[in-house]
């Protein structure tokens, strides 16, 4: 019988040396403070019971995010104390064999895929600036019947979302928050998203970290299970020929692009 | 029930009577003692141990110009651990009981602390000024001593946690358990106190759970919520206090609520699901107000020094070293970690990063 591409240990296993990477970055003088990471690690050490589905969710915290970094209007800039960062990561997956092409992130009533990204620009008063970013997998029952006819790839990022939409006493200021454009973006999951916060908040005050080999060697295989799949489906969809090899889950590169 | 006996060594008396006549009740008993000389004690305490279901002891003994204590309440403590596992001249006790430590000298727990040797003997270290408010901490303490020198346990029943239950708990708490469960009571007792009911993680208190399920504790509808969530309860032995299961309060929320992870929601959503669920909370549950410098809803812990409820991206780390993988780290709001009111009393230092972090907050604009 032929043997899954990647089971709920290789996944665990990857995800724990990404944690020892990050205390590391702790430990050292880079001044990158990441909080969640004892919880998520009591979370991969529990005992396996499915190999071929798991579920995983963290939140982490990403503190010490320069303010200088970032593009901030002047008038917040004196006002904003410090930029901190929630990264939530909520997410089932399915394994398959090697040759099977097939999105492995489980959706349905009852399991939902999620990360969210709420930035923070924390005042001394109650109520300070935020930003979330969210994405999704598109909910293909359900619809309220806003928004018909709107594109939803099956995998899209989009602004604002349930973060800021949903708390009554925002300040919406003269921002027009709604939840469209959805922007197509390949699935994330912990180690992907982590390596998405890194590189778009801390950049090069991380990059010995993000160009260590062990480091790379995890994100390739995050992308290899995740990114893998969803790129030959949208390159068969012009090159069908090319892999007939392969069995690729039909509509999944039409998901894709919405 | 049966009325519990507590022998109260004090050289002082009337501090002792007074503590006594506030502390007694139909279940409790207290009986105050003047301290003798070694020998004299020990021979009593061996002659009289069904008299008596535990101890507490003044811290000094000796204050007086008429006491005749040649020994220290360390000392006695020590000698009675030794005389519950083991026989010393052939004679010991029969059982294993609680030995409490009390006392009124001003600075008291801050002189202990610098002398932390004895400090495992006991099984709670309190100041008289609060040791009248104990009665249900003394007999609970009673009880457990009672459940634990029966020679098997399990830890179904030093849990009060049904055997499907225990599958959902932090395994290593389980394991830890285990082992420790045959051994002396007072080893297993030191250790939930400590390690487990006192500190938040595996269990929460009211305040914590109050602030997990985004509710402000005064809401109307508070009492009735946490009647629905009675079973998830912390039910074993030392339970005078509440608390409750954190994990099978996750769990429930998952399965209750179509997987929703209660961590990650805001407190609104919380309140959404809790009164769309529960008919006749509607409209009786209120969010908790945000603490200054606080932005996020999704409220998990409480301030240590104020008890405002915070989620932990608004709050400030605590420097303290956790000892297991179940326990939680403590928080600080802004406003506590600025004007520091309980500093030394509740909390005594932030790590050095979240010190770094709070000069942010004091740069002038």
């Amino acid at each position: 019988m032929a043997k899954n591409k990647y089971n709920a240990s290789n996944i665990f296993g990857d995800t724990l040396r990404m944690i020892g990477l990050l205390k590391d970055i702790k430990r050292s003088k880079l001044e990158i403070e990441i909080e969640g990471l004892e919880a998520l690690e009591t979370e991969l050490k529990k005992k396996i019971l499915d190999q071929s589905r798991w579920s995983l969710q963290s939140k982490l915290i990403f503190k010490n995010i320069n303010k200088s970094d970032l593009s901030i209007p002047i008038e917040m800039e004196t006002e904003i104390k410090e930029i901190s960062l929630n990264l939530k990561v909520n997410i089932t997956e399915i394994s398959y064999l090697e040759n099977e092409i097939k999105d492995s992130i489980v959706q349905n009533n009852s399991t939902k895929y999620g990360v969210q990204i709420i930035t923070y620009g924390k005042t001394t008063t109650p109520n300070g600036y935020k930003m979330s970013w969210h994405l999704d997998k598109h909910i293909r029952s359900g619809n309220d019947g806003r928004g018909k006819g709107f594109i939803h790839p099956e995998y899209h990022f989009n602004m604002g979302g349930f973060a800021l939409t949903k708390e009554n006493n925002f300040n919406f200021g003269d921002v027009l928050l709604i939840d469209t454009p959805r922007l197509v973006q390949p699935p994330l999951d912990i180690v992907l998203s982590i390596d998405f916060v890194l590189k778009n908040f801390y950049g090069i005050r991380v990059k010995n970290l993000t160009d260590s080999n062990l480091y790379n060697k995890i994100i390739f295989n995050a992308k290899n299970r995740l990114w893998r799949p969803y790129f030959i489906s949208l390159a068969d969809k012009w090159e069908s020929n090319r892999f007939n090899h392969l069995m690729i889950e039909s509509d999944y590169a039409n998901k894709i692009l919405g | 029930m049966l009325k519990k006996t507590y022998l109260y060594f004090d050289d002082k008396k009337d501090t002792a009577n007074a503590i006594k006549d506030n502390l007694e009740s139909d279940s409790l008993e207290i009986i105050v003692k003047r301290e003798q000389p070694w020998n004299n004690i020990l021979e009593f305490l061996l002659d009289q141990e069904c008299t008596f279901d535990g101890l507490i002891l003044d811290w000094k003994l000796d204050g007086e110009d008429d006491s005749t204590a040649d020994f220290s309440s360390e000392a006695l403590a020590q000698q009675c651990r030794r005389l519950q596992v083991d026989k010393v001249n052939n004679r010991g006790f029969t059982k294993s009981f609680p030995i409490i430590l009390c006392s009124s000298q001003p600075k008291f727990t801050t002189i202990y602390e610098k002398d932390t040797t004895g400090e495992d003997l006991f099984d709670r270290i309190f100041d008289k000024s609060t040791l009248e408010d104990e009665e249900a901490f003394l007999l609970s303490l009673t009880s457990a001593y009672e459940l634990l020198n029966q020679t098997t346990n399990s830890v179904e029943n030093i849990l009060g946690l049904e055997k499907e239950d225990i599958l959902n708990i932090d395994q290593s708490l389980i394991k830890k358990i285990s082992e420790i469960k045959d051994k002396q009571p007072h080893e297993t007792i030191y250790f939930l106190l400590n390690e487990v009911i006192n500190i938040n993680g595996a269990l929460v208190n009211e305040k914590v759970l109050a602030a997990r399920l985004g509710v402000k504790k005064g809401s109307e509808g508070w009492g009735l919520l946490l009647s629905k969530l009675e079973s998830f309860k912390y039910k074993g032995i030392l339970s005078n206090e509440n608390r409750w299961w954190s994990d099978l309060i996750n769990d429930w929320w998952a399965n209750e609520f179509n997987g929703s992870i209660l961590k990650f929601t805001t407190s609104s959503e919380r309140i959404e699901y809790l009164e769309n669920k529960y008919v006749d909370l509607k409209d009786k549950l209120s969010q908790p107000d945000l603490c200054v410098g606080a932005d996020s809803t999704e409220f998990w812990t409480v301030c240590l020094g104020t008890n405002n409820p915070i989620s932990e991206i608004d709050g400030f780390i605590i420097d303290k070293h956790l000892h297991y993988s179940w326990q939680e780290k403590e928080f600080i709001c802004l406003d506590e970690a600025k004007n520091e009111t309980h500093r030394g009393t509740k909390w005594k230092a932030l790590l050095p990063y979240e010190e770094e972090r709070l000069k942010l907050y004091f740069e002038t604009l």
